[in-house]
């Protein structure tokens, strides 16, 4: 324990040394404003809403009660990364769909849809469309396969050192991208919808994720995943019931309505949201590809006890993520319906209370009263905190885990080492987190998402694919090729639109990337990448690799010699 | 037996025990060291299943159909993508004359439907079926 608080503290003086000097770095490469569909962008500060408050704080103590139930039972590294394995298929389905289902998502999206009609569908089911291939390609062998973490699968016949690098390289970039574009959001919402400051907002968020993660694990992680998801579907579902009640269950004359008062069809057809073709398919791909790159869904898969429940857990998830997109685009249409034309919910120049993302929020006020938007409030923040833990719990096993354990003390590391570094982690994770939400108050962070999804899709995937599919894959391959892809995914998106202009201020057409995203090249780089280093990787090393095949497809198909739950 | 004899093999006894306790506790420890000792051992027991006739049918099966499924879920995604970047006209067609609902909202809510149709029917399958498939060839293969 001393020793824990040591490192700590050592940790927290390096912390003090560069902590200015990244401000100032962040400050300096990342000026602009801009708002965008996928995080919520900037917020007026309301009046303190104490119906919203109260309820969050009942989530709280419920959480935190889990948390002190979670923390008795984690004891072992096991414990802290895959809540010892003994949860159920359904269990973790549930828990994937709140990792997965961000307030980013359900503000995002219909808010899209309330003010684009069809064009926010289109983003959405980009969302659905990966999972039926994790389900295929991955689930199953990914828990015959890992223990902890994806990197475990990749380094499964490959040398550890390089493999464990570029793993951790690659969830450490996903999950401090997607975290600053959550810890952003939330100051934004939390100013919005409870009236606090933003910068108490980020540090109760970056608190109370650290407590979650820190005692409880996996266990309390996955709990507060479970509790939020249900949450989020049960509010969304009255939503979406109640708008449907007001029309007889009929989609028909809900559109209709919405056309009335948008006075025009357009909302219901394709708009200005696929410019161009490539645009089009190179963001499909990032999406899709990417959900299966994601560290922290993957990391999930280890948390049941065989490949059955594995299973069983993906269509859980796809089941209630694909219902939960579904709701969103009811709400959407209810929004145009009940609030866009509402004068309770417009300011002075007729634009939406509180901004763009106000729409789903101001919908529960209209057909729930303020009850009911005190509750979808404390959801919002309930959702924040689940992604956020999430992603900190893969971020802090990829340090533990990938770099410590296995990349540094070569699988000598014991047990209580390992956990006692990813405690460490998590607490400096906690704190980067918290700093970097607040360095980005006033940034552009809207490119953080599809950027984290983009890496994901052509880092990640490519070589967590090949190596479990393709025999001839070998170290030097999947280590190089993705990191061309994790680099050229990085590079491309500083070219693109997105950060060159509307992050770093250059005229307006002069981005060198022409497109929003950069999947569509990155992706096929990487595969490309991975394919040409390892034909031509003729070394005593790679030969061995190739034959130790054969024994980690028996295993991905069979599941013999799986990593067997902890029992207690 | 000799006395001597009989010390050395209750030597060796004793060796071989902590032997086994060391072997335990690192494993406890060591995880990796473990799963390459597993590995190693495994060999032989891969060559064997891997002859095996049941074995080679699944993994056949298995495969054709998730790539069947995937193959699906792509066209399907692919396809309405590229509707909306070369047809926009299409999606933003009434499904009958009179009506507000577009042809659109039937397709893109077919894609979600789709995914979770395919996804219960892999996983459906191969609950059932593959699963128990594996067990008996494991309990053919794995003699204890």
């Amino acid at each position: 324990m001393r020793a824990m608080m040591q490192g700590i503290l050592r940790q927290g003086r390096i912390f003090k040394a560069i902590g200015p000097g990244l401000v100032a770095l962040f400050a300096a490469i990342l000026p602009g404003l801009a708002w965008a569909a996928d995080v919520v962008g900037e917020t007026q500060k309301q009046a303190t809403n104490w119906t919203a408050i109260g309820m969050f704080v009942v989530f709280v103590g419920i959480t935190l009660w889990i948390t002190k139930w979670a923390a008795k039972r984690t004891r072992s590294a096991a414990d802290f990364y895959t809540a010892g394995g003994g949860i159920t298929g359904f269990q973790n389905g549930l828990a994937i769909g709140g990792d997965y289902m961000s307030a980013a998502s359900f503000l995002g999206i219909s808010a899209a849809v309330m003010a684009t009609g069809f064009d926010g569908l289109i983003y959405a089911i980009g969302f659905q469309v990966g999972w039926p291939l994790i389900t295929f390609l991955l689930a199953e062998r990914l828990r015959n396969l890992g223990r902890f973490t994806f990197a475990d699968v990749v380094a499964y016949r490959f040398q550890q050192v390089p493999v464990r690098i570029f793993a951790a390289s690659g969830t450490l970039v996903v999950v401090l991208f997607y975290l600053i574009a959550q810890m952003v959001g939330a100051g934004q919402l939390i100013k919005l919808l409870f009236g606090l400051d933003y910068i108490y907002a980020v540090v109760i968020v970056g608190g109370l994720m650290m407590a979650y993660v820190l005692f409880g694990g996996m266990t309390a992680t996955t709990w507060v995943q479970i509790i939020k998801a249900c949450m989020l579907l049960g509010g969304a579902t009255f939503m979406a019931f109640m708008v449907m009640l007001q029309y007889g269950f009929s989609p028909e004359k809900l559109f209709q309505a919405a056309v009335e008062v948008k006075k025009s069809g357009a909302i219901m057809g394709p708009g200005g949201f696929v410019k161009d073709p490539v645009s089009a398919i190179s963001l499909g791909v990032a999406l899709m590809f990417g959900t299966a790159g994601l560290p922290h869904i993957l990391m999930r898969f280890f948390t049941v006890p065989d490949a059955k429940e594995a299973r069983k857990s993906v269509l859980w998830a796809t089941t209630w993520i694909g219902y939960f997109y579904v709701l969103t685009f009811i709400i959407g249409f209810g929004a145009i319906v009940f609030v866009s034309a509402n004068p309770e919910f417009l300011d002075d120049k007729g634009v939406l209370r509180g901004g763009a993302n106000m729409a789903a929020v101001h919908l529960a006020n209209a057909v729930g009263g303020n009850a009911f938007l005190g509750f979808m409030s404390a959801v919002a923040f309930a959702t924040i905190l689940a992604v956020v833990a999430g992603l900190t719990l893969s971020g802090a096993s990829a340090v533990s885990h990938d770099l410590y354990a296995s990349a540094i003390k070569k699988g000598k590391a014991t047990s209580q080492d390992e956990l006692r570094v990813s405690k460490i982690t998590t607490v400096f994770l906690g704190i980067i987190a918290v700093f970097l939400g607040i360095a980005f108050e006033k940034q552009n962070v809207a490119f953080m998402v599809s950027l984290a999804f983009a890496i994901a899709a052509s880092a990640n995937f490519p070589a967590l694919f090949l190596s479990i599919l393709w025999r001839g894959c070998t170290t030097k391959g999947a280590v190089i090729g993705g990191f061309i892809g994790l680099i050229s995914a990085l590079v491309m998106t500083v070219l693109s639109d997105a950060v060159w202009v509307a992050v770093l201020g250059h005229p307006k057409g002069s981005a060198p990337f022409p497109y929003s995203s950069p999947a569509i090249f990155s992706m096929p780089l990487a595969f490309l990448s991975i394919w040409i280093v390892s034909i031509l990787d003729r070394s005593g090393q790679a030969e061995k690799e190739r034959q130790d095949y054969e024994d980690q497809k028996v295993r991905s198909e069979t599941g013999l010699g799986a990593f067997k739950a902890a029992s207690h | 037996m000799t006395r001597d004899a009989a010390l050395i093999d209750v030597q060796q006894l004793l060796k071989a025990c902590a032997g086994k306790i060391c072997e335990n506790l690192r494993k406890q420890d060591a995880p990796m060291k473990e799963e390459r000792k597993e590995g190693d051992m495994a060999s032989e027991l891969t060559q064997r299943i891997q002859k095996n006739p049941q074995y080679q049918d699944l993994t056949k099966r298995r495969d054709t159909l998730g790539r069947w499924l995937a193959v699906l879920v792509l066209i399907a995604y692919y396809g309405f993508i590229l509707v909306i970047a070369f047809d926009k006209s299409l999606f933003a067609t009434p499904i009958a004359p009179g009506m507000t609902t577009t042809w659109g909202i039937p397709a893109g809510f077919g894609v979600i439907l789709l995914t979770v149709v395919v996804t219960a029917i892999y996983v459906r399958i191969a609950n059932r079926e593959y699963d128990r498939i594996i067990k008996e060839i494991l309990d053919k293969e794995v003699q204890p």
